[in-house]
Order: C-alpha cells, then structure tokens, then sequence
C-alpha cells in the first residue's frame, strides 16, 4: 500500500470537484449531473480492472468537437462576459473526456489545469459560500492531488527508462523504493503543505491591494438584491430561496404583527432612467447626505432628522441571515435607527436613503432597528428633509414613443386625464399625477402583460428601447420592467416619480413573529410624488402574482435554509466583502495591537466576547459560559495534545510501526513510566540497550530499584512481544507497581 | 557537497499561470480569486521548502555492484539517508554524474544514464533503492559522483545535491553459450580419471587407509580401525579428476598491426576474441571441466586450472581487466603438455601454430558461430563474426 493506490480516484474526485463547483456557480446542475455520472464511470470503464480506454483518436475528435461548440457557442452571443463561463466549461468537457483516454502522469497534468482553468473561470460569477467552500475544498484537494501526481511522474519516468533498456537479461521492473509508513507521512506533508499555504494565502488576500466598497454586487448575481435596475439582461432568472434577512414588525405597543399589506422595504432609489446604458440610476445632483452614528445598544434609537420621534410608532427590527451588505432595507419613511453595533450610517434626506459606511469594521452589521412611520406626516418629511428635497420640476425622460403611449393609454382608460387642468390648484395637480399613476398601474396590473422570470425571448436590439419594446411590443417582463414601465409613463408625462429597488416581504412566520425576507423577495416597485413632502408607492406587479410565486417556491429544504445561511452570512460578510475599507481598518487594528501591546489585544478579547455573547443573545450570565466554555476548550486541547504526544512517544520507544494497534500499545504504556522511574534513579535507558540487559546495569546501580522493577521488565516482554493481555484491573494494579518503583527511585521507601 | 535550485519549465508555466490570476483578481473585484492567486503563491514558497529541507543533509551511499557484464543488467543500489529531522522525503531521483574529465573509464562511456527512485524515505530513516544499467563494453567502469534531485512537491522549483562517491567495477565481457559438443570436441574425448590428493573429509571415492599425520582433520578419522599400536588411521579419498582445459588469448599483437581485410574493426576483433574465450570459459566451467588462463602479449599472471563459480569469476575479472592499449609484449609463456590439459588458442587475426603444443585447438572470432549453441540468435558481436566468415580463407576455419 503505496500513497499512489489511490492516486487515480483523487483524480476523478478533482475533475468531480471542478464540475460540480463550475455548475453551482453557473446555476446548470443538468451539466454537472451528466459530467458527474461520466467521470464516475470513467472509474469503472478506463481505471478499473477491465481497462477499457477509448482510442486516441476518438477522444481528439471528441476534443474537436467540443472546441467548435464553444466557439460556435460565443459566436451565438458574442459577450465578453460569459467567454470565461464558455472556457470553464469546455475545460471541465475537456478534463471529464481525457479521463477516458489512456494516459500517463503527464496527461493527468493536462486534467488537473483544465480542471483548475474551469473553476478560476467559474470564480468570475459566483461569490456564493457554497461556491466559496467548493474552491477551497477543490483547492486544498488540488494540492494533494498535485503531489500525488509528481510521484506517479516519478514511477513513470523509472518504469519508462526501465523499459528502454536492451539487454541479453529481462531487466528486473521497478520496485518503489519506500521507508515505513509512507501513507501516513504523505498525509502529513500534505496537511502540513496545505496548512502553510492557507496561511500564506490568507496573508496574500488580507494585503491584496484592492478597491473602496467592492461588496461583490458587481458579481451579478442571479436574484436577489442589486442597488440598480439594469434592463441589458434577457435570460432567464433562476430563483433562490437563500434567506437574507428577518424582519419583526412591531406596532406601538412593541407587540409584533403581520402587516396587512406586502411589507415594502426599500434598499436604492433610482430617478433617473439613462437610455445608453438602459439603466435606471441615481441623479448625480441629488446627494445632500447626512451622516449618524449609533451607539451600539439595539434599544438606544437616533434620530434621522426628524424633530419629533417621541409619538407611537412601528419597530421595524431586521435580522441578516446570509445577506452582507451596506444598504439599510427600510420601510417608508424611518425616522430613527439603532444597531447592536456602534456604526456610521449616511442619510440621503432627499429620498431616506439609508446606507452603512462600514469604516472601522472588518464586518457588516448583523441587526438594525428602526423606527417607522407608515404615514409619516409632512412636517416630519419636512424636518428631516430639510432644504435636501429640490423644487418641483418636470422629470427629463426622453424616449420617443413613451409619451404617446402614455396618451394612448390615458386616451383608453380615463381620457379625462388627459384634458388640461384649468385653474386648479396645487392640491388637484397633486390629485391628477396620483390618478394617472393609479390609471397607469391598472393598466400594467391588466391581462395585457404578463409577469415572468424567462426573458430569453425578450429580444434586446439597438435602437429600441427596452422599456418602450416592454410597453409596446413584449409585454411581459419580470417586476423590474414593470417597475420602468410605470415610471416611464409617469416621467413621460412629467411626473415626477422613482424607481424604488429593496425587498418584498410576504413570508410571516407565525412562530418567530417575524418576515422571512429570501433573495427571491428582492422586488422593484415606483414611488410617485403626490405631494410636496409625500411620496405614494404604486407597485405595477400584482401582488397575487408575488405570493403564487412565494407559495410555488417553497420546499422542505427551505426548513434548513437558516443553518446554511447563517454560515453564507459569515462568509459573505467576512470573506466577500472584504474591501479596501476593511484593509485600512485591519491595518489600523495592527497598529492599535502592535501600540497597545497586550492591552489592545485584551480591549479585543472582551470586545470578542462581548460579540459573541450579543451573538447568542446569552445575556449577563453568558460571561460566565463563554469563560466555562473557553476553559473547556484549553482543556480539550491540552488533554489532546498531551495524549497525542504520549501516543507519538509510545511509537516511537516500542519502535512500533503504524500496523501494530493502538490498544496494544497502551497496555505496554506503563514501560514509559519505568523509563522514566529509571532515569529518576539515575540510569536513564540508552535507546539501543535491551529492557533485560539495562536491567542488569540498574542492578549495578540501583538494585533496589532493579529488584522491584523486574517483573514488571519480564510483564513489558509479555505483554509486547507475546500474546499477553492486561484488562483494566491488570493495567491499575500494574500502574501501582510502577508508582513504588518511582517511589524507590526516588528514595521514599526502601 | 553540492546543492543547486533549478527552475524547470513547469515552474514558469506556473509562474504564468499565477500572473495571470492575479491579473484577474486586480482587475475583477473577486475575493475568491484573490485567494486563489495568494494560494498559488504560497505553493511557489512550499515547493521550494519542502524540496531544500527534505534534501537538506541528506546522506547516498552506493553499495558495491561487485561487478556486471555486457548487455546484461547491472543493479546498482543505493542507500539514501534523510537528514531532515522533520521532512520525509519522497520522489527523489538518484543519478550517476558523469566525470568532467576526458577519462576513458567513466561509467558514461559504458552505458547510458539510468536512474534510482526513491519513492519515500522517512526523516532520518534509510532506504534502498536501485538503478539498472546495461554496459555496452568491457573494462573498469568507474563511477565518480552521485546526484540526488527532487521537485517534490509541486515539481515547480527543483533542487539538487552532488555528493563525490568513486567506485570502481568491472565489466565482464559479453559471453554465449557453447554447444556441450563443441566442449566435448576441443577437450579432445575427456582426460577422466581418478586422481588422489591430500583431501580427507567425507567427499570423493573410498581410496584407502593410511596412518594419521599431524594436520589431518579429525573428521577423516577411520574410528573402527586402530592400529595395533592404538596410533589411527585416516581415511583416504579420492576425487575424480575433471577435464581439464587451458585457454590461451594470442594477444601479442597490438591492436594497428593486427593483419585484417579492409573495413574490419581490429579493436572490434579483439574484443570479440576475448568474448568467445569468456564464452567457452564460461560454458566449460558449467560443465564441470577445470579451466586455466594464459594471456600472451600482456603482463598479466597465469589463471591455474579449476573448476566452480569463485574459479569462473577470476577468469572473467582476468578477461575483463585487459587493457587494450598498454603495450604489447612478445614473451613466451608456457604451455603445458598434452596429457596434462587441452589446449584452445584463440587468435584474432591470423592463427599462429607456434603458441600451444601440436594438439592444440587454435580459433579465430569468426569461429563463433559454428561454436555457439544458438547461431541465430547472436546479436552484433556474434552476427559480425558470422559475417566475417567469408572474408578470407586466412580468417576462417579452426585448426588443430
């Protein structure tokens, strides 16, 4: 049993291990069920007894064949943003197909890169923990796989020279020249080697220099919530049920409840559309932010902005679960924050806005409380506000054709709308953009459209835009095409109104008393003004259609979701979001260590437990545990190492390799105490002297001493050497033997 | 001792490769492949470890081949010795160095390079490991350094330590074997018979008794036969005598004067002469007659005439040992009677009746394949003395 018997699986479970990463980070489990089952039976087929090995010249017509589908493929959609993904997928065809073919330890280097090329390609789509773990395992397995291979190079390159040799003689095979326990000392170094070069790469990533506020969401995914409304996308949405957060909705009376309507918690707010980019974004002009900074007590409230906090209002309090972000999910219009953290939030008074600048954190926040005014009054709009909101002015929207189907609309459903307002006032006019708004939704909400997550047969084309080819010609289209095409219309028609980006929670849990907010709940809806401090949401996508959807989705997996998410949360807000920003705040944390010394290092170990304790919500006792829980630990530790210690020692004094079991060993244990009696007594053992033969020489030296331990020496032989067995009773009074010899050697009995 | 890094082609593919990720991770806002790029870093750093310290101090030694032959396998082992207190070692591959200089002995211009590999050594633990090689000619071969090297475990940064072993072997020459009638012949029907000496001890024929002398063993006492003057007696044995047969090599021409037809390698010829008389030294000894050795033309002492492998091994380390091309001498050696032993010459070029008494069997190179026990199969040596069968009436054909 050579570390290389099992060289070939290691490899199958490489190529596994690069399939299965490559499909969950591209979302195609249909291809890593057929990849799978395909290198799975190369097991069977090529590295089994039977040796079945497909001719080279059909594996490189295969080959051939599947470069031309990847290339006819990127010609298909010639976008430079999934020529990776078509690379990391011909890598892993590739490497699934050279495990059929016959091959050398050189060849399987060609599947282990194409193996690697695959998930390097699948990393610059997925940033998900389950995808994470899977690179880390496959790396860590690459490692060893790697090793492996150069030792099966090695016996190759013997067995090849071997081979090439003439003589008169059959010349004698190679035979791999091993000490003991190879396996064991390979599986060593390869622990040693992949712990070292963790170490390493986690130096490497904590110093990489990187960008301010890289948060992944770059990364596309594809649900789930994303800070704009991007309308360039036309394949179809693979829904997740990944919890992102909870959300307790507390009325007055702090008494928790279900909201009668969809709760509506609002992340990004977008007021302008850009046909260009065909995109809906933010105004430039329209940042007057204001920043406050909580204390990190859950209970102690800021105020926003607003003058008067101290009347009823709702607690909205959110719980993360996976999700790792910045943005606060707020529902219109909040008038206070608290987190369990002592953190600095921005506030764009125009809009309410709320956003996390995460300085001084290595982490994003875990819970965030805010106070909420669903009806909030303008007075207080207007004392957070201040002068941020701008005047009232007509929305710029230009897209041909949006305003006369607006005016087509209008002319349909209420062409009173349409007639011009003579000698209204304010008040009417607000009246009017509500009704049109209303008018509009209607509309959208009509059987006309049709909501779905598959747009592969909305066609984008140049020239056309997609809100206008939405409205007009597909009609159909998921919430945030609806979301663009009410503020379309609106903004034709000089509305002012916004695109409203966040989260839509439906899903009450009855036993929690709280919403339970997935990714699959990230909506888009409009906010039109009807006021000059009021907003109203109008939501175009039908809200039956949002719970179908929810109650479709649902499966029994999702009662498990917590304990994943729980652990995506920690990745994506340790690992994920690791920043610029955490970097600077890392590096100043060093220089506070490295200033403070020891008194640093004990602010944090309390700042730690402090953490940990609010983690688990333990309360003032929770001291108590962590300290018992942490001496446990040392304990644990201390005792294993010990123990190991000892076992390593036994091995190594008996000479006893790794096939001789461990029980038999720990009944000739009690030999190391008599070495150590021994060496007390003054006549320490050399290692190349028989036990007998260093007996006779105590009994020069010490033979009280060499008369006590003399049957215990002849029981060691026994019980090492012959079939001899000590239960535990045998073993106990065997203990106490030992003790008096000690006893001796030290000179307290005679 | 020596030790070198060396940088292989995989190691800057990998290098390449490593660049390239951490041109995707600057430039794609991706943890993951920040992690990746520092974890391909962090291995360029542990190839170069574990390779250096595994190798550190490590210990080679060659045990003596004793000797090989040509084109047959010679097992040349190894014992290596970690010097790492915490490293194992493992794929390392253990290389003869060629001697930098010009030396005409050196085992690379024996035989081509081979290697042992050594899969895996525990920290200070010894192995054994062997490299086969096949020596193509005979002679001293003569190993001078020996070269340990590893690119374990990622085969990205290699290293390697020399260390200075010279050993010297022999190179038996090439041999076939004899036809057992072609023995028969030239020991001309066998010179059996009894032959008594001064061996006692329980081998051999009843030959008598005889009163005991100081030196006998104990051993060939006669117990139930005393004398009357309570003195022993000893048992006397007789052993059969063997056939008995002298081979003597006609070296006494240097290798330019040597008179051949035009194109004939004479260096070639005298090689193949030699083989041809390690081929029935070698087939003779097998079947039990006592050789001897005389070699005419080079100071070289006379091999008596024995049987038995120890026997057979000196009359090969003796074939072996010539030099061709120290200088030739023209002195007599002496050649025993008849009726003491057979008498085989072998010539290269010409035969020469004068060397050896009027029975003796005088035998060209190209004489071979009319010996060997299997013609067809003789490769290059036997074939061309097959070939050189029909170049001149000279050349061919035995004489006795």
């Amino acid at each position: 049993m050579t570390p290389l018997s099992r060289y070939r699986r290691h490899l199958r479970i490489q190529v596994l291990l690069a399939v299965t990463a490559y499909a969950v980070a591209l979302q195609t489990f249909e291809f890593m069920f057929i990849l799978g089952a395909a290198a799975i039976a190369s097991g069977y087929i090529s590295d089994g007894p039977r040796g079945r090995y497909l001719p080279f010249w059909v594996t490189t017509v295969l080959a051939l064949m599947l470069f031309a589908w990847s290339v006819l493929s990127f010609m298909e959609n010639p976008d430079p943003a999934v020529t990776m993904a078509l690379v990391g997928r011909l890598g892993c065809c590739l490497a699934v197909l050279r495990l059929f073919g016959r091959r050398s330890a050189r060849d399987d280097r060609q599947v282990i890169l194409l193996s690697v090329v695959a998930v390097v390609g699948a990393c610059l789509y997925s940033f998900h923990f389950l995808f994470g773990l899977l690179v880390v395992v496959f790396s860590l397995h690459t490692v060893q796989v790697i090793m492996l291979n150069r030792l099966q190079s090695g016996l190759d390159d013997a067995r090849a020279g071997r081979r090439g040799l003439v003589a008169d003689l059959p010349v004698p095979p190679v035979e791999a020249a091993s000490g003991r326990s190879p396996i064991g000392q390979f599986r060593g170094l390869v622990v040693g080697c992949t712990f070292v070069a963790c170490l390493l790469a986690t130096g490497v990533f904590l110093i990489f220099p990187r960008q301010i506020d890289a948060d992944g969401a770059s990364l596309g995914s594809r649900t789930g919530f994303t800070p704009e409304v991007d309308l360039t996308r036309n394949d179809q949405l693979e829904q997740s049920n990944r919890e992102v957060f909870t959300v307790e909705w507390a009325d007055p009376q702090g008494v928790p409840i279900q909201w009668p309507q969809p709760l509506r918690l609002r992340g990004a707010v977008l007021d302008r559309w850009s046909s260009a980019d065909r995109r809906w974004m933010t105004s430039a002009g329209r940042r007057y932010l204001r920043t406050v900074t909580t204390s990190g007590d859950p209970n102690e409230f800021v105020s926003l902005g607003a003058a008067e906090i101290d009347r009823g209002l709702y607690t909205q309090t959110v719980t993360m679960r996976s999700l790792a972000t910045s943005r606060v999910f707020a529902r219109w219009a909040p008038l206070a924050i608290a987190c369990d953290q002592p953190r600095t939030f921005t506030i764009e008074p125009a809009d309410l806005e709320l956003e996390d600048t995460v300085t001084g954190e290595l982490d994003r926040f875990t819970t965030y409380r805010l106070l909420v005014d669903p009806n909030p009054s303008p007075e207080a709009i207007e004392s957070i506000a201040g002068d941020a909101i701008p005047p009232v002015r007509a929305p710029i929207f230009n897209v041909p054709g949006v305003r006369e189907e607006a005016e087509r609309i209008l002319r349909a459903e209420a062409p009173e709308l349409l007639e011009p307002l003579v000698d209204a006032d304010e008040a009417d006019r607000w009246r009017r953009n509500r009704e049109i708004a209303e008018t509009f939704t209607r509309y959208l909400r009509g059987e006309d459209f049709r909501y779905t997550l598959d747009l592969r047969r909305f066609v984008q084309r140049r020239g056309v835009d997609p809100i206008l080819a939405f409205l007009t010609e597909f009609r159909f289209g998921h919430c945030e095409y609806f979301a663009s095409g009410l503020a379309g219309l609106c903004q034709s028609l000089g509305i002012e109104c916004r695109v409203i980006t966040g989260f839509v929670a439906v899903e009450y849990d009855d036993a929690l008393g709280r919403y339970i907010v997935r990714e699959s709940n990230a909506h888009a809806w409009v906010e039109v003004r009807t006021g000059r401090w009021s907003w109203r949401e109008f939501d175009p996508t039908s809200s039956e259609v949002l719970n179908e959807l929810q109650a479709g989705r649902r499966s029994w997996a999702d009662d498990w979701r917590w304990l994943y998410d729980r652990a995506d949360f920690l990745w994506t807000s340790r690992f994920v979001t690791f920043d610029g920003t955490s970097q600077a705040t890392l590096a100043d944390r060093f220089g506070e260590l490295v200033g403070t010394g020891g008194r640093g290092a004990l602010e944090d170990a309390r700042s730690l437990a402090r953490r940990v304790n609010q983690y688990f919500r333990l309360g003032p006792a929770g001291y108590i545990w962590l300290g018992i829980v942490a001496l446990a630990v040392m304990i644990a530790v201390i005792a294993v190492v010990t123990e190991l210690r000892r076992r390593r020692r036994i091995r190594q004094v008996l000479h006893a390799g790794k096939d001789v079991p461990l029980k038999r060993l720990r009944e000739a244990a009690f030999y190391l105490d008599l070495l150590d009696a021994f060496e007390v007594a003054g006549c320490a053992k050399p290692a190349s002297t028989p036990p007998l033969n260093h007996l006779d020489e105590v009994l020069r030296v010490r033979p009280d001493v060499a008369e006590a331990a003399r049957p215990l020496i002849e029981l060691f032989y026994e019980v090492r050497f012959g079939t001899r067995r000590l239960d535990t009773s045998a073993r106990r009074s065997v203990a106490e033997s030992v003790g008096r010899v000690r006893s001796i050697a030290e000179g307290g009995l005679s | 001792m020596r030790y070198r890094y060396h940088l292989n082609l995989a190691g800057f593919l990998y290098l390449a490769v490593t660049l390239l990720v951490g041109f995707a991770a600057t430039i794609r806002p991706n943890n993951l492949l920040v992690w990746i790029f520092g974890l391909l870093l962090g291995l360029i750093v542990i190839s170069g470890l574990i390779s250096g310290g595994a190798l550190f101090r490590i210990s080679m030694r060659r045990l003596d081949p004793m000797n090989g032959r040509v084109d047959r396998p010679m097992v040349v082992r190894y014992a290596i010795q970690g010097g790492s207190r915490f490293f194992p070692l493992f794929d390392v591959r253990i290389r003869e160095v060629p001697s930098n200089r010009t030396d005409a002995s050196d085992w690379s211009k024996f035989t081509e390079s081979a290697f042992a590999w050594v899969m895996h050594a525990g920290p200070r633990e010894t192995v054994h490991a062997e490299a086969v090689f096949v020596p193509r000619r005979r002679g001293r071969m003569k190993f001078d350094r020996l070269e340990a090297r590893s690119s374990f475990p990622f085969g990205l940064i290699g290293k390697s330590v020399t260390v200075g072993r010279e050993l010297e072997t022999l190179v038996f020459p090439w041999t076939c074997r004899i036809r057992e009638t072609a023995i028969e012949e030239l020991l001309g029907g066998g010179i059996g018979g009894g032959r008594s000496g001064p061996g006692t001890g329980s081998i051999g024929e009843y030959a008598g008794l005889r009163e005991y002398q100081p030196g006998d063993s104990i051993r060939s006492v006669a117990w139930k036969r005393i004398r009357p003057d309570q003195s022993p007696v000893v048992i006397q044995r007789a052993m059969p005598s063997p056939p008995r047969l002298i081979l003597v090599l006609d070296l006494r021409r240097s290798t330019e004067r040597l008179r051949l037809v035009e194109g004939s390698d004479p260096r070639r010829r005298e090689e193949e002469a030699i083989s041809f008389a390690a081929s029935i030294a070698e087939t003779s000894i097998g079947l039990g007659v006592e050789v001897g050795l005389r070699i005419a033309g080079m100071p070289m002492p006379d091999l008596p005439m024995r049987g038995g492998r120890r026997h057979l091994g000196r009359l090969q380390a003796q074939l072996a040992a010539i030099d061709l091309d120290s200088e030739r001498l023209d002195s007599k050696i002496e050649i025993p009677t008849p009726n003491v032993a057979s008498v085989v010459v072998m010539h290269v070029d010409r035969v020469d009746p004068a060397l050896g008494h009027h029975g003796a069997w005088h035998l060209l190179p190209t004489n071979l394949p009319e010996f060997a026990e299997r013609p067809g199969e003789l490769p290059g040596r036997g074939g061309s003395a097959r070939n050189a069968g029909g170049e001149s009436a000279e050349d061919s054909g035995a004489a006795a």
